[in-house]
Order: structure tokens, then C-alpha cells, then sequence
């Protein structure tokens, strides 16, 4: 009954705080979809996502065509032709707004006019092209030019030489397979597999935001002790325990919705927007576990901030400011595999990078229950000591 | 008093100590009272004198420190002993303090209700309680609407209908009427005659003497955690040969030479006290203090005021 009623009045103050729900609510979801759909573009190159180069091919020959299918061999770069797009489309403002990479013009008679020093291809790059990409294709394009120049000049000799005819340069292609062979440093396993933007964002800024209970929760308890309900409540008799649980009940609850929303935004509306659909992953119960200890972890966090800061002030700067150190620390702002190694052993320092590890477990990798089993196991821990301390400082409080 | 006609006492308090950490001083110093059951008492004292902590450790919210105690020395409430039985002070003793004790985003219904729950108040019985408390408070009109919109009459009321949600046998009322208007003030103190009426024990403190005198029938004086006077109001009010004047100018030396050969007479700066020797009666003292020049502003006789005779104990001086 006792602890009913408590949670009854924390749900009744949380509705009415304004503030508080914008902050655990509206923040993450506006999070989340300015950053999926920010860094789209960046996550798609990491991950390995092709992209768009316009083509113009104005000789429009079997040597130009050639060279094109050569360049298109590489599964990097996605070829459209201009003259695919509709009529309308100024392909130079397409480029300069980022919507292709490159655009490749070929002269006519680009290859017929070469001796006379004309290029065989002209390259515009979008703004937003990084320099390796744009090195990396202009050296495949190159090469794929190269060799039907090679081709050119064999075809010449072969005319004034009938012994060479049988020579042809597009049959060392396949000879040149294996002739680099390549190792990996480290294994290619499935940890290594990157998210695509919206599979970083949706679990990170939802770690972050449920870390952000600690500003209400700690305003709650802060704002009871200033206006002298603590003290009226310690008139009554009423266990310790049964003050935390009942605050933390409430507060458990608004975790486990937010996962649900930060999901259901990154599975319907970033892909709505023109993000990437968030994919869920198999395991109903590995994402309960994970979001059920990191509620525990995040809540533990919030009742040790609440208990040790005087003023909504101390709460406000010590949970804000921790959460956004952690948050730094822990792959939520900046993703863990776009750090140098050293800062990326760093992240495990901050519980808010086991909690991202343990949703990338399950919405990425494909785990189960036995895979975020160690990154719940210390989130539980973890939340459990820091809420034993709450208590043992809230007891030891009221004792003097 | 005949001890067999005197109530029994509700609150026994004998020889506590109680020290902050870190304080030097203690906060009580071997303070030893006791307050009848039914009765109205008093708790007077400066700022910083101690009447927070006493009222702190009556109501459970600190603990007697052991190692400071006498080995005589015991709390103990409606006869049940503190620290042993805590749970059953706290459910027969209510606490107004003197903050707004309760959630300003809340109704004044949901406060009541969220206490309720903390009171383990039946389900049954918990519509029949807030609705005696909300009578006795007057917040009929205002229930639904959030405390944080009451006025500052309005929150000392819900304050203290908070305090009588678990109708306990002794309520402890902080200073339930400081910083509201005159109304309000009659409103309260009203109420709490009528609560005194029905046989609950009251603990009041406050700086309002004339509030004081009013309501209570025993006081205490306390400064520097120790218990200077206790006594019933009645006792301490009534002199019945001093006179007490507030003259208009401050009497010349030898104006107050002349009455000391009538009796003892002593200028505290403010008030002109008289003892009345015996064989002088009341007009004979005034002609002779008129005949020395003083003019009487104003005088009490048979009576003294509370707040003269708090000043006198606690010896004027001004506190930090």
C-alpha cells in the first residue's frame, strides 16, 4: 500500500513535469533523427555502400563502353547513366548538391582524338567526396583508360605484325587475379561487421537518454528534501527501501518505454525521412535483458547522483555533465570504431558503452540472451552497488 | 498542583543530550520536560535555541545519540519508548513543520491521499479522513486545484491537515501560522481549539506570544538546548502584587530613586516593574509614580505579559 502510493505520486509529478518529459522523451527521438539522417552518407561509405557516379558517354564506342564496364567492376561505385535521368535533371547542381560523387563526362572521339592530347574522361567531384574515395576512383578509372589504350596500341601492332595476332591484353585479366594476396590483422569477425547510421544512432542516443532519468528523479528527491516532505515523510513509519523502490518503479518503467519509442522511430519514421529502416534483430528476450539492466545500471546512477547532490543545481551539472562525459567516452557521440585503437579500449570504461555493445548484440550482430549476457551481468552489478550506496548515504543521512 | 488530579503525561523527556556532528556545542544540554495528555503546550525559544532538534527527536525524524545519554536518560510517548518502539511513536504522533511539507505539483486531494497511503489508512476510511481534515482545515474549495496555486493561508492549512491525516494523539505544530494574514491566523488558531477540544495533545511553537498565550495552558522556555522554565500558563502569568508600567519617557534617576523607597523598583529600558510591599495598595503607588513624573503610556497589574517574561529568561539578547 505504502509503496503504491509512492508510486502513484512519483507517475502524478513526472506527468506534470514538462521539462523532465521533453527531456526523456523528445530529446532522444529529435537525437536521433537529426544524427541517423546527418551521418547517413559517412555510415554508408564505412559500411560499404556504393556510390552514385553519373556517366556521360559521348562516343558511346565499344572502347568507352568497355572502359565504363571495367570501372563498374568495382562494386564501390554504382554507374547511371545521364541519359537515364529524366530530362529535367542539371547534372552539374546534382553534383554540387551531393546527390552523385562523381560525375564522368567522355568526350566524342575520345579515344580517336587522345594523340592529340585530349582527355579520354573528364572527372567532376561532389563537394562532400572524400579525398581517398576520390583518389580511389580516379586510380580505377585510370586503369580501366590504361588498358584500353593497351589495347589500342596491341591491335596497331598487330597490323604491322601478323605474329602477334593471338596477343590480347583482356586476356591477362584473368591473370592478374591473385597476383596480390591479402591478409587481415585481425580476424573478420562479426563484432568487426559496422552499423549503418541509424543502427549507431537509435541504440546509442537511447542509452544516453535513459541515462537522463537521473535529472528528474534526482530533482524529485532533491525537491522533497528542500520543501520538507522528506522530513514530514520521516515522521511516518515507512522503510528506506520502500522510498527508492518506489521512486525507482516509475522510473523503470519510463526506460523500457523509451526503448520501445527510440525502436519504433528507427524502425518507422528515420526510414520515413530517408534513413536506413532499423532492423530488430532476432531476440525478443536478449533486447528485454539488455534494457532491463541497463535500466538498472542507469537507475542506480540516477539515486546515487540524487542522494549525494544538495540543490537541483548540483543534481542538474553532475548528472548532466557526467552523462555527456560518458556518453563522449563511450562511443555514444562519436561511434567507437571511428576511434584511434587506444580511445577505442577506452569505451569500456563507460557503462553506456556496454549498454550500446548489448543492443549492437542483438539489432546488429544477430545475438541472443547468451551474448549480452556479460555486458547485462556488469550493468546489473554495476546498478546494484550504486544503489546499495544510495541507500547506505539516504539511511546514514537521516540518521544525523 | 495535586499530582492525583494532574493528567498523566503523554510526553516524558528526561535528561536528553543531543549533539550535531561537527558542532562543538551541543544542541540539548540534559533537557528534561514532560507534557501533560490533552493539553496545549507551548514550546518557546530564541532561533538556534534547540526547538527543532527537541521536536526532531520527538517525532522520530533523529535519533537519541547513545553516546551521549545519561544513563537516566529516555524519550518516552503515549508510553511507548524511544528507539524501541519508533514505529509506534511515529503512528500515534502527526508533524506540521514549519516548510510546506508537501508536493506543490499535486492537488491538495492527491497530497492527502499520497499521505494516506504512507499512513496505511484503510481504503475504507481514507475518504472519511481527508474529508474530517478538509473540514477542519477549510479546503473544501480548493481540493482539486494544485497546491502550488494556494495561497500562503491556504498551504499552512493543507499543511496542517496533513499532520491530522492518521488522527494521531499528539500533533506538533512549527510555527503554523508565521507569514500569513490575519484571517488565516484566526482561521488556524481556531482550529486548533477545536482539535484541543477533542482530547488531541498539542506541541506548539511559535514567535507569536500573544498566539501562545492564547492557546496554551503550559509553557516551556528553551535557549541553548537547555530548558530555562516550564510552567502552566495560568501560574506564570498571574502577579499579583507587581506592577508593570510603560512609561512614555524613560524615568530620570531620581524619579526611580524615589520608588525604590516604596518597594523594588527596576528599569529594564522599557518597562518600569514595582513590587507592591505589603500595606500599599495600587492607587497609592500610582500617585507616588505620577507625583515623580513619570506618565503612564500604559501598565499591567495582577498579570504579566508571556513575551515580558520569555525576554526575562532568555535576557534579551540578540541571537545569531
Amino acid at each position: 500500500m505504502q509503496l503504491l502510493a509512492i508510486i502513484r505520486k512519483e507517475l502524478l509529478l513526472l506527468c506534470r513535469d514538462l521539462h523532465g518529459l521533453l527531456l526523456l522523451f523528445v530529446m532522444p527521438v529529435v537525437f536521433i533523427l537529426i544524427m541517423s539522417l546527418a551521418m547517413k552518407g559517412d555510415f554508408d561509405r564505412r559500411s560499404g555502400v556504393r556510390l552514385d557516379v553519373l556517366v556521360a558517354d559521348l562516343e558511346h564506342s565499344i572502347i568507352t563502353q568497355n572502359m565504363l564496364a571495367k570501372v563498374a567492376e568495382n562494386e564501390q561505385f554504382n554507374l547511371i547513366k545521364v541519359a537515364d535521368l529524366d530530362t529535367d535533371v542539371d547534372v552539374e547542381l546534382a553534383i554540387k548538391k551531393d546527390r552523385y560523387s562523381f560525375l564522368v563526362t567522355v568526350p566524342e572521339q575520345a579515344f580517336t582524338e587522345q594523340a592529340a592530347g585530349v582527355a579520354v574522361a573528364d572527372v567532376l567531384v561532389a563537394p562532400a567526396t572524400s579525398p581517398a574515395v576520390t583518389q580511389l576512383f580516379f586510380a580505377t578509372l585510370t586503369y580501366a583508360a590504361a588498358e584500353q589504350n593497351m589495347g589500342l596500341s596491341i591491335k596497331a601492332l598487330q597490323e604491322y605484325s601478323p605474329d602477334l595476332k593471338g596477343l590480347d591484353v583482356f586476356s591477362d585479366s584473368k591473370r592478374n587475379e591473385g597476383l596480390v594476396s591479402t591478409r587481415y590483422a585481425f580476424s573478420a569477425k562479426e563484432e568487426a561487421k559496422a552499423p549503418t547510421s541509424v543502427q549507431q544512432n537509435v541504440p546509442a542516443w537511447l542509452v544516453f537518454s535513459m541515462f537522463f532519468v537521473v535529472i528528474p528523479l534526482a530533482n524529485t528527491l532533491i525537491n522533497e528534501r528542500q520543501l520538507g516532505t522528506l522530513r514530514r515523510i520521516q515522521t511516518i513509519p515507512v522503510a528506506s527501501w520502500k522510498l527508492i523502490v518506489g521512486k525507482i518503479i516509475p522510473y523503470f518503467f519510463i526506460n523500457q518505454i523509451q526503448v520501445m519509442l527510440m525502436l519504433v522511430v528507427g524502425v518507422t519514421l528515420v526510414p520515413l525521412l530517408g534513413g536506413d529502416r532499423l532492423t530488430l534483430g532476432s531476440s525478443v528476450a536478449g533486447l528485454v535483458l539488455i534494457s532491463t539492466a541497463l535500466s538498472v545500471a542507469a537507475l542506480g546512477y540516477a539515486m546515487l547522483i540524487a542522494v549525494v547532490s544538495r540543490t537541483t543545481e548540483q543534481a542538474t551539472t553532475l548528472g548532466g555533465a557526467g552523462n555527456i562525459i560518458l556518453a563522449a567516452i563511450g562511443g555514444i557521440m562519436v561511434p567507437a570504431f571511428v576511434m584511434p585503437e587506444f580511445m577505442q579500449t577506452f569505451t569500456v570504461v563507460s557503462p553506456m558503452s556496454w549498454g550500446l555493445q548489448g543492443f549492437l548484440d542483438i539489432l546488429l550482430r544477430g545475438g541472443g540472451v547468451a551474448e549480452v549476457c556479460p555486458e547485462a551481468g556488469s550493468l546489473f552489478l554495476l546498478g546494484a552497488v550504486m544503489l546499495g550506496l544510495a541507500l547506505l548515504l539516504l539511511h546514514r543521512h537521516s540518521e544525523s | 498542583m495535586n499530582q492525583d488530579d494532574s493528567p498523566s503525561p503523554i510526553v516524558i523527556v528526561d535528561a536528553i543530550n543531543h549533539y550535531y556532528s561537527g558542532a562543538a556545542v551541543a544542541a540539548l544540554k540534559n533537557i528534561s520536560l514532560t507534557i501533560a495528555e490533552g493539553c496545549c503546550f507551548g514550546l518557546l525559544g530564541p532561533n538556534g535555541a534547540g526547538k527543532t532538534t527537541l521536536i526532531s527527536l520527538l517525532t522520530g525524524i533523529i535519533s537519541p545519540q547513545k553516546s551521549v545519554q545519561t544513563p537516566q536518560g529516555r524519550i518516552q510517548i503515549s508510553g511507548f519508548d524511544y528507539p524501541s518502539d519508533a514505529a509506534k511513536i511515529k503512528a500515534v504522533s502527526g508533524l506540521v513543520p514549519q516548510d510546506y511539507a508537501f508536493y506543490p505539483a499535486l492537488t491538495g486531494r492527491e497530497n492527502l491521499q499520497f499521505f494516506a497511503g504512507l499512513y496505511k489508512i484503510a481504503t475504507a476510511d481514507v475518504v472519511a479522513r481527508v474529508d474530517y481534515c478538509v473540514a477542519v482545515c477549510g479546503l473544501e474549495n480548493v481540493l482539486d486545484q494544485r497546491a502550488a496555486t494556494y495561497s500562503g493561508g491556504i498551504k499552512r492549512r493543507l499543511n496542517i491537515a496533513l499532520g491530522l491525516l492518521h488522527n494521531p494523539k499528539i500533533l506538533y505544530l512549527d510555527e503554523p501560522t508565521v507569514g500569513i494574514d490575519a484571517q488565516s491566523r484566526y482561521f488556524i488558531l481556531q482550529a486548533i481549539q477545536q482539535l484541543k477540544a477533542s482530547g488531541m495533545t498539542i506541541v506548539y511553537t511559535s514567535h507569536y506570544m500573544e498566539e501562545v498565550e492564547q492557546i496554551c495552558d503550559e509553557v516551556a522556555i528553551i535557549d541553548h538546548g537547555e530548558v530555562l522554565l516550564q510552567a502552566p500558563m495560568a501560574a506564570l502569568l498571574q502577579n499579583d502584587r507587581q506592577l508593570v508600567i510603560t512609561p512614555a519617557q524613560p524615568p530620570l534617576p531620581e524619579a526611580l530613586a524615589l520608588l525604590q523607597q516604596v518597594g523594588v523598583a527596576v528599569w529594564d529600558g522599557e518597562h518600569l516593574t514595582l513590587e507592591l510591599g505589603d500595606g500599599r495598595t495600587l492607587s497609592e503607588v500610582l500617585v507616588l509614580a505620577e507625583g515623580a513624573g513619570i506618565v503612564v503610556n500604559k501598565m499591567h497589574f495582577g498579570s504579566s505579559s508571556l513575551e515580558h517574561i520569555y525576554l526575562q529568561a532568555t535576557h534579551r539578547k540578540l541571537r545569531q
